[in-house]
């Protein structure tokens, strides 16, 4: 969990200097083009991590995997933020380049719904005072949601936009290299991110639910300070 | 605003969404722990008091006995 936060701030920091420093100017789009290390990442990852609510979702609901329950619901949060960033720096990087904060686009219509849909799958959750019941009601919104994802990758091939199409596919970049290798990093290190907030989030509501189980107790305990731990001999006491 | 502006502003929400993110989880697993803790801590305490009181008890009842 610590490893991956300290993975991703280290490509973060080397992602960024490349970004902001070390990248040319965009020729058309001029320094606002430096707002796309966050947002295309963090554009990416709002869909990416609705994908991975919708598996764990599926496998919660077939084979009632606890540890799949949770990831849906801790997964959530993370996902509501990235999408709120997608939206905030899409926001701040479309009033330069197209002359407004917002419009009702095919694309950004359809993010504003996922944000929505990741606040539902919150909100249903915590609806719930049994908490494994919650998760399992959260799980069937965010299989029912995820046809939200291609809704937004297509859009803007389906509907004539104003957002751009992709610049960056599997297999072709129209991006030069000196502009995309820090757009690689942060792509990993916004994963990173996930991973150990996901984890961090997991941990959270596993000692909440457990904590009258053995393993907690016996986990924690291996945690315990050694002078705490230790059994102090009958005769120190008496 | 200037188009460094827009990026620097854009960089600055992304910290403060970061840190909305990251720290109620962290301070929960904090006090979860401390609490899970203590209460281990507690219950040590408590069962070794019990296993010196009957050791005495019995101490005593062996002396009385001899």
């Amino acid at each position: 969990m610590r490893g991956s936060f300290w993975l991703a701030l280290v490509l973060t920091a080397i992602g960024l200097y490349g970004g902001l420093v070390l990248a040319p100017m965009d020729y058309l789009q001029g320094e606002t083009f430096r707002i796309i290390y966050i947002h295309v990442p963090a554009a990416v990852s709002s869909m990416s991590i609705f994908v991975f609510m919708a598996v764990q979702g599926a496998a919660a609901l077939i084979w009632r995997i606890k540890i799949c329950e949770i990831f849906v619901v801790c997964a959530a949060p993370i996902g509501a933020m990235f999408t709120a960033v997608t939206l905030v720096t899409g926001m701040l990087w479309g009033k330069p380049t197209w002359g407004t904060y917002w419009i009702w686009d095919a694309r950004l219509t359809s993010e504003l719904v996922l944000l929505f849909l990741y606040l539902g799958v919150i909100a249903l959750y915590q609806s719930y005072s049994d908490l494994r019941a919650g998760a399992r009601a959260a799980s069937v919104l965010a299989l029912i949601g995820v046809i939200n994802v291609p809704i937004i990758h297509y859009s803007v091939h389906w509907w004539s936009t104003l957002h751009q199409g992709e610049t960056i596919t599997l297999t072709d970049s129209k991006m030069h290299a000196s502009m995309l290798w820090p757009l690689l990093l942060m792509f990993v290190a916004s994963k990173l991110y996930f991973l150990g907030s996901l984890l961090l989030r997991a941990r959270v509501t596993l000692i909440k639910q457990e904590s009258g189980k053995a393993w907690v107790r016996q986990a924690l305990a291996i945690e315990l300070p050694t002078a705490v731990i230790k059994p102090t001999p009958s005769s120190a006491i008496t | 605003m200037t188009h460094w502006q827009f990026v620097a502003l854009s960089y600055a929400l992304l910290v403060v969404l970061l840190v909305m993110d990251l720290l109620p989880p962290f301070l929960a697993l904090k006090r979860h722990k401390r609490q899970l803790q203590a209460r281990l801590v507690r219950e040590r305490a408590q069962a070794r008091k019990a296993k010196l009181d009957s050791e005495s008890e019995s101490e005593f009842e062996n002396g009385a006995s001899s």
